[in-house]
């Protein structure tokens, strides 16, 4: 009897120390859910839109998507931390590194998209940066972080499922996404031209799509009905099992706002 | 007679256990060797790759910056005499010393300081600042800086396992007698942004 007290006193001296050896991020070791709102920017049914959107991606193709967002980075800058926990975390299947993870650092108002090894084909850090550019910082200037994470989560969906691969997405966001925009601009003014101005929108502004992407579903046939036909199914995919042991390597890009 | 026999018998079947267990145990703490070094050599090749990833960045990045900044030839030849030196430097994965590691790292870091002082330069032209093509080579360029970063830190935890566990007692012993040697780690550059940390 003794001896066993012994020996659970000697463990629990021994506890601390081995936790010590690990890198002492800010962050657990290990994540709470797919969303690991630690700075609380969402409200719960925010967060749980969320993550009912993560948990069936995860389901239907084994990539997890994880979010993070903290009110203190320890000193790291938002790359290097964001790399640093989807290691710890092991975010992503092991062998397929298929994890990514968004760490929103409300310290310093930076954001970072970590990719793992295996979807850098996928997301190249070019394309991470223009979904931090397009969708995420707009939102995040005024303070709506739920509406730019999800426009950025859904464009990240897109170009994993394969419905628009990151060239499209480049040509959609850059230099050629203007001359269509000044075709669409040219059309709000015939349009309102014959309706006398009375119309002030031709249907397609009040649609909260982005703009590109709404253009993109408008020329190609196979882009149609890619969003918005998620139903929350309140966490009816087998739910949260923790990171599947991924691998980064220091993929993706970043942000300020 | 008899008996004196027997106890030879006992002494030399015990003997021969103990041989055939310390052949074992050196066999088995060889190939953890191997295993181990082949961890290195294989995360070896991952800094190379990312290493080279910037190499190939540089010459599309000075043709960008050409077009905007004639004035900063001077600038533009070193960083293009860098790279020349920094490929022309590599290492046989087999034999990664500290010294051939060290002379690596320099040409390198030569390289990333000459990288910088083109990036500071360019501060000054604005136009070159909202090209795309520009801003997507920077986009590139600071993930790939993030990715030397991350392998080279990978790089020396796993080389910090080799070392150690040549130099313990008395597995030291099989390393010493198959000439398995100390392999080099990247030091902490000073005043780079995310320094790899560096423990000894």
């Amino acid at each position: 009897m003794k001896k066993t007290v012994i020996i659970a006193i000697s463990l629990l001296i021994m506890l601390p120390l081995w936790s010590s050896a690990q890198e002492k991020l800010p962050v657990p070791s290990a994540p709470q859910s797919w969303v690991n709102d630690f700075a609380g920017v969402f409200s719960s049914e925010e967060t749980s839109a969320l993550e009912s959107k993560l948990n069936e991606f995860e389901y239907r193709t084994s990539t997890q998507i994880f979010v993070v967002t903290l009110d203190d980075n320890g000193g790291y800058s938002a790359s290097d931390l964001s790399q640093r926990i989807g290691e710890q975390w092991g975010v992503g299947q092991q062998g397929k590194d298929n994890g990514l993870l968004m760490l929103m650092d409300m310290q310093d108002n930076d954001v970072y998209i970590s990719t793992g090894y295996g979807l850098e084909e996928y997301i190249p850090d070019i394309t991470a940066s223009r979904i931090i550019q397009n969708e995420l910082l707009p939102n995040f200037k005024n303070g709506d972080f739920y509406t730019g994470v999800d426009a950025g989560i859904d464009v990240m969906i897109s170009l994993l499922d394969g419905k628009f691969t990151a060239d499209e997405y480049k040509k959609q966001t850059s230099s050629g996404g203007g001359s269509s925009l000044g075709a669409i601009i040219f059309m709000i003014i015939v349009f309102s031209m014959f309706f006398g101005g009375r119309r002030r929108s031709s249907g397609m502004g009040r649609s909260n799509l982005p703009l590109w992407l709404a253009l993109g579903m408008m020329s190609g046939g196979r882009h149609s009905g890619s969003f918005g036909n998620f139903s929350s199914g309140g966490g009816g995919f087998g739910g949260f099992s923790g990171g599947g042991g991924g691998s980064f390597g220091g993929g993706g890009a970043g942000g300020s706002w | 007679m008899k008996k004196k026999n027997r106890t030879w018998i006992i002494v030399l079947v015990v003997l021969a256990i103990v041989v055939f267990g310390i052949i074992k145990w050196g066999i088995n703490t060889f190939n953890g060797f191997v295993t181990l070094e082949e961890g290195v050599t294989g995360q070896w090749a991952n800094v190379e790759n990312v290493y080279q990833r910037r190499g190939d960045l540089i010459p599309n990045l000075v043709n960008t910056v050409k077009g905007y900044a004639e004035h900063e030839q001077e600038t533009l030849t070193q960083v293009i005499e860098a790279r020349a030196k920094a490929t022309s430097v590599t290492i046989d994965p087999t034999n990664i010393t500290p010294e051939s590691l060290a002379t690596f790292q320099q040409a390198q870091d030569g390289l990333s300081s000459a990288l910088s002082r083109l990036l500071v330069t360019i501060e000054r032209y604005p136009d070159l600042k909202a090209n795309q093509n520009f801003l997507d080579l920077q986009v590139q360029l600071e993930s790939t800086e993030n990715r030397i970063a991350v392998e080279r830190r990978k790089f020396n935890e796993i080389t910090r396992g080799f070392n150690t566990s040549i130099r313990k007692f008395p597995a030291s012993i099989i390393a010493n007698m198959k000439d398995f040697e100390k392999k080099g780690y990247f030091e902490a550059v000073a005043g780079s942004e995310t320094a790899p940390v560096v423990e000894f």
